[in-house]
């Protein structure tokens, strides 16, 4: 219980990053926080707490999402949600340009950002997401890629 | 482009998610109460079965 609470903020971020929307932002919530209750006793301490909860929450928020995705109309409400999150306005230009890119990015893509900003080297990331490290590899030189176009675009329609 | 650029916005971005702290009774509650979300697919595929019997009649 005492670890549940000392997490939420980890818990809470990660929530609000695939589900921005009050309703399912605590549906999600419940369903990691769950996993986590059950998921406890399994945890052998060998790694830092924080990162077995990152690892936790993110595959039980990327399997919500799958199984969401399979259903077409809580997939289409999902990404209105997502859209709305872009207009969720971040005082601070940075933390507002990180929220459009996370909404911008898939669902996987959007867990490496974290894990990366985090601070995780590929070889942590590939074992937390259950996915290679040449996948990891990849797929970050895939969203530098989306980031300098993200830029680009975004620097078009200001000018 | 380099995301490291991103870091302390990701720092930012917990802290302002961790104002949201659930107390030792809301995650009790939390583990112990139904899903609103599976109630409301519930509800979703009763509807569709109903509208389906319907056409089918």
């Amino acid at each position: 219980m005492r670890m549940l609470q000392q997490q939420q903020r980890i818990i809470n971020s990660l929530c609000q990053v695939y589900y921005p929307e009050a309703n399912d932002l605590k549906d999600a919530q419940q369903d990691v926080i769950l996993q986590l209750w059950k998921s406890w006793q399994g945890f052998k301490q060998d790694a830092k707490t924080s990162t077995w909860v990152y690892r936790i929450a993110l595959n039980t928020l990327l399997n919500k999402k799958r199984s969401e995705q399979r259903r077409p109309v809580a997939s289409s409400i999902s990404k209105i949600e997502d859209s709305a999150w872009v207009t969720t306005a971040a005082h601070d230009d940075d933390l507002q340009l990180l929220q459009q890119i996370i909404s911008w990015l898939g669902d996987l893509e959007k867990a490496l950002v974290v894990l990366y900003l985090e601070g995780y080297r590929y070889k942590e990331i590939a074992h937390m997401l259950d996915i290679t490290e040449s996948n990891v590899s990849t797929r970050m030189n895939r969203i530098r890629s989306k980031l300098k176009q993200f830029h680009q675009n975004s620097s078009h329609e200001s000018r | 482009m380099n995301p490291d650029k991103y870091k302390p916005a990701w720092q930012q971005y917990k802290l302002m998610h961790s104002q949201l702290q659930l107390t030792e009774e809301e995650v009790l509650a939390l583990l112990t109460t139904p899903k609103t979300s599976r109630l409301r697919s519930l509800l979703v595929n009763v509807a569709m079965l109903i509208t389906l019997l319907l056409v089918c009649y």
